[in-house]
């Protein structure tokens, strides 16, 4: 007689476990919407409130006489900035529409950082960097009002983050600018009537778009880069190589690509080789072999020999090995130039060799391509042991110090003497200024199995 | 009589069971992806990894890997590369966040972030291609946006100039 219940009762329980389910979950749903949502609220706060800071400190910095107080603005202008840009990011606003501002935001930290240390150096702010501070200053007040409407809309419930973060998700494919809305098109358009900066920082827009100054000569035809690609493939013996151009690379150096196909017996071996050779003057600046590499019996001495011997082979005269790092099968040697003895380390290349035949299958030379020139070094006005003595006290100091000629700020070097010293279980790296004797910079070895390497 | 009422019954206890099977495995699902799965360490990469200049610990190796994997996994190996140097680039652009998390984790910067699938297992080439990302190599030759051109992308994307073209990306500034 119950037989007849146990369906039907059993199908209701199902159903309503089904309901209550649903519900819950639609719950959950609800919560994880406010939490994002209130993410999304605290990230703009946060935003307006140090864009609003350092448009104040804009403003005083424009006022203010005592050189102390303005080293104490810039660097908080600068502190700001970074807060602001990490909470730029995180609003769900494409980079189509957030780029601009971001740009804008991170140049004027960066201008404020370089004026910073300006003043440290004891050098009062100029009429024209003054100029460009009001400028900022502008700007960052236009910016301010713009995120102050959007406070508004926000809190007139015209405008919701999770509203937007949800049609942006859907439409991200199809629409791009027009996404954000109004709100933030508005803040774009204003973010893009004012000039870009151009100071001496690494965020400066001539930084971005660095011309090469190891790139010289003439432009090369197709089949000049693919003799040159060949060259520098360094392949097993028993390989039939074959190089053709497959594109055009318009970056900062514009190049050939060049790929190059293995055959053997006729029938194509492995992924081919990939490489990059620049248009003008022929150099190659990077080759990548992604072969599988079986083992590594090789030593590290032996790679090391037969990464010396290729760069020999391949022209680049007088380099000297600077640090290298193990790759599961691989090693990477960087090696830098040596001048008179002294080494240069912006004009770098990178060696990778294969520790199952000791074949060359990367190399990156893209550095040096960017930096590499005849130089007029200056001969040091300080002697290696009156450089000894400008180094911290604390640092035991057992090797020779040596000349370095290294990168500081955005695109300046300087001659130094670089000293190798150590601090309980740290090994640190000082570099003293080669004509004042000022420390420069200071770096932190970490060797571990894998590879020395400089921090 | 007694032959269709067995027939009814049968249906309505497939149905049913049908019914339970699905919402379990929706249930199980949705539990699935609440928790993120995490990416498998191959050895090779519990290293310290370090460049001049900069701290880059494994952590931000790992991550880099991650989104490669996500955005390139059936790309050629240069493609993976140009990938992470795309991120790299990025962060060293004055328009985009200055740390690897922000530009990883900017909203709506990379689709395989959004919808979760950087948290596949990892594989070596991924590891490796963010290996030499972080040691410098750019074959994209400073590109800071990436798109398969395949798929649906905004008008605006289209008008960046474009610097080569790597397996199925095409990679531009």
């Amino acid at each position: 007689m119950y037989r007849r219940w146990i369906l039907p009762v059993g199908l209701l329980v199902l159903a309503l476990a089904a309901g209550y389910w649903g519900y819950s979950q639609h719950n959950e749903n609800r919560l994880l919407k406010v939490t994002i949502g209130n993410n999304y609220q605290r990230a703009f706060y946060n935003l307006s409130d140090h864009v609003q800071n350092a448009e104040v400190m804009l403003g005083k910095s424009l006022v203010s006489k005592d050189p102390i107080q303005n080293q104490k603005l810039y660097e908080q202008i600068w502190e700001q900035s970074n807060q602001a840009l990490d909470n730029l990011g995180q609003l769900p606003v494409g980079d189509a529409l957030l780029g601009r501002t971001a740009k804008f935001i991170t140049q004027l930290g960066d201008y404020a950082r370089t004026l910073s240390d300006q003043t440290a150096l004891g050098k009062s702010t100029t009429n024209e960097q003054w100029e460009t501070l009001n400028q900022l200053y502008n700007q960052a007040s236009s910016l301010n009002s713009e995120l102050g409407k959007i406070h508004t809309a926000t809190a007139d419930g015209r405008f919701s983050f999770t509203e937007l973060a949800a049609n942006s998700a859907r439409r991200l494919a199809s629409e791009g600018r027009t996404l954000a809305g109004g709100n933030f098109q508005t803040i774009d358009r204003q973010m893009q009537k004012y000039p870009t900066l151009i100071y001496d920082g690494p965020f400066s827009d001539h930084m971005e778009k660095g011309k090469a100054r190891g790139v010289t000569g003439d432009n090369i035809s197709q089949a000049r880069a693919r003799m040159v690609a060949m060259k520098y493939f360094d392949p097993d013996d028993q390989d039939d190589v074959i190089a053709r151009v497959t594109g055009s690379v318009d970056g900062n150096i514009p190049a050939y690509r060049v790929e190059m196909t293995r055959r053997r017996g006729g029938k194509v071996v492995g992924e081919p080789v990939v490489a990059d050779v620049s248009k003008q003057g022929g150099r190659l600046i990077w080759m990548i072999n992604q072969r599988d590499i079986a083992g590594s019996e090789l030593s590290l001495a032996e790679a090391r020999q037969r990464a010396v011997a290729y760069l020999k082979k391949q022209g680049y005269g007088s380099m000297k090995e600077s640090y290298y790092q193990r790759n599961d099968n691989t090693v990477t040697f960087n090696f830098a130039h040596m001048q008179n003895g002294v080494i240069i380390y912006p004009d770098l290349v990178k060696v990778t060799v294969a520790l199952d035949t000791g074949r060359i299958v990367g190399i990156d030379t893209r550095s040096y391509l960017m930096s590499h020139r005849n130089r007029n070094l200056s001969k040091p006005k300080l002697s290696e042991k009156q450089a000894r003595e400008k180094v911290s006290g604390k640092l035991n100091v057992k090797e020779q110090g040596r000349l370095a000629l290294i990168p500081v700020g955005a695109d300046k070097e300087q001659l130094t003497w670089e000293f190798k010293g150590t601090l309980d279980r740290d090994t640190y790296l000082v570099y003293i200024n080669a004509m004042t004797g000022s420390e420069v910079n200071l770096l932190r070895l970490i060797e571990n199995k894998d590879g020395a390497l400089t921090l | 009589m007694g032959g269709r009422l067995k027939a009814k019954k049968s249906v309505v206890l497939i149905i049913g069971a049908l019914f339970i099977i699905s919402a379990a495995v929706i249930a199980f699902q949705n539990y699935e992806t609440g928790a993120a799965a995490a990416p498998k360490l191959s050895e090779a990469a519990d290293n310290t990894d370090v460049s001049r200049g900069a701290v880059r610990t494994s952590q931000d190796v790992m991550l880099l890997a991650r989104v490669i994997e996500g955005e390139a996994a059936g790309e050629p190996q240069t493609g993976k590369i140009a990938v992470g140097a795309v991120i790299l680039n990025r962060i060293r652009s004055s328009a985009f966040p200055n740390t690897l998390a922000g530009v990883v984790y900017q909203p709506l910067a990379f689709e395989s972030v959004s919808n979760g699938q950087i948290n596949r297992p990892l594989t070596n080439e991924s590891i490796n291609a963010a290996r030499q990302a972080m040691a410098g190599m750019d074959p994209t030759g400073g590109a800071t946006f990436f798109w398969n051109p395949a798929k649906r992308v905004s008008s605006w994307i289209w008008s960046r100039p474009i610097i080569t073209r790597i397996g199925n990306h095409v990679f531009a500034r």
